[in-house]
């Protein structure tokens, strides 16, 4: 498959410009490039209301604030036009709690830092024609949990640092959940 | 939600449907080409970046020496720079930087208090990270980047008591 992903509108939302710029290179080589870029919480909140991204790629902290805060008020409705707007999480952490936080916001998908270019087309290959059903529940609102992540075989040669990170997808895979299966 | 349902399934309008096709784009091939290729573009601008992340890791650590009334905030600095250097050093072919970058960052959140050895520690990772820059050693397989990695991280582990 050769997606084409240009008609895609996309909102960075990252505290480090060098970050943008990385991000500028990557998704252009998809040719996405109506990319908007913002370097904290309230302008990223304000970028949403305007101009209206089809998807939100966030850090999971922006400067002193936590990014996936940003993402829980827009699954709210708080903030953004649509709640159900797909989200991916970078991530340099690999500690767990951050992890489940973000799958417990309604993140689609979580990358760890630094950031793979295939693992990002994966992903946004699962988000546009994998679109997941989402679930609202007494303590949880996003897209649906449970789903088998398989580890991606990449190529490049970038991304990779010796398999701590980055090469990382398991470890950072959203884990599945049970607390649907009662129901 | 119906009334006694634990849970509602809800299927959003998938309007990204209409907007990817999945021909008429580049192939994976030819994104991981082409994105290399614009990442290489970059790096003489991020070796720059990186030499002044580490002049400013050396003035914070020297305020911190300085003053301790100051370190504590100087180190969360040095922390939140090192964390971006760990997640930007392998995209540009220098994962040993974010080896180094990571172990420095896990010194300074693991270790509430600062204290003469843990400065020190943090001016030996700047001083190895300035090392990696000044003689480019890109990819994981250089030997004395190797074995610097493994023993700030030895050294590390010793401060942190894991």
């Amino acid at each position: 498959m050769a997606y084409d992903f240009s008609a895609l509108k996309v909102l960075v939302v990252d505290d480090n410009v060098h970050m943008h710029q990385i991000l500028r290179s990557i998704l252009g080589a998809m040719r996405i490039t109506d990319v908007m870029f913002a370097v904290d919480v309230k302008s990223a909140a304000e970028e949403m209301a305007h101009f209206r991204p089809d998807i939100i790629i966030t850090d999971v902290v922006v400067g002193d604030q936590e990014g996936l805060d940003l993402i829980e008020k827009v699954r709210k409705g708080e903030v953004g036009f649509d709640p159900y707007v797909p989200v991916i999480a970078l991530t340099g952490y690999t500690e767990r709690r951050m992890i489940t936080r973000a799958r417990d916001v309604g993140v689609h998908e979580v990358l760890a830092k630094p950031v793979s270019i295939e693992m990002l087309y994966q992903r946004l290959v699962n988000i546009t024609t994998k679109p997941r059903p989402f679930i609202k529940s007494e303590g949880y609102f996003g897209p649906c949990r449970r789903r088998q992540v398989k580890a991606f075989q990449g190529r490049e040669k970038r991304g990779q640092d010796g398999g701590q990170e980055g090469g990382g997808e398991e470890e950072l895979a959203i884990p599945e959940v049970s607390d649907f299966e009662a129901a | 939600m119906k009334p006694g349902a634990k849970f509602e399934v809800i299927n959003p309008p998938n309007s990204l449907a209409a907007k990817v096709s999945p021909h008429g784009g580049p192939s994976l091939e030819a994104v991981v080409r082409e994105a290399e290729q614009a990442l290489e573009d970059l790096q003489e601008s991020y070796q720059l970046w990186v030499r002044q992340d580490l002049d400013t890791i050396f003035r914070l650590a020297e305020e911190a020496e300085a003053d301790p009334g100051v370190a504590s905030n100087r180190l969360q600095e040095i922390a939140q720079i090192t964390h971006d250097i760990k997640g930007q050093g392998a995209t540009f072919e220098y994962p040993l930087l974010t080896h180094l970058a990571r172990s420095l960052h896990k010194l300074l959140v693991e270790v509430e208090r600062s204290n003469d050895q843990m400065l020190k520690l943090v001016r030996l990772h700047a001083d190895a990270m300035n090392v990696i820059l000044k003689e480019d050693v890109r990819g994981a397989s250089h030997q004395l980047g190797k074995h610097l990695v493994e023993m700030l991280n030895k050294a590390v582990d010793k401060v942190v008591g894991t």
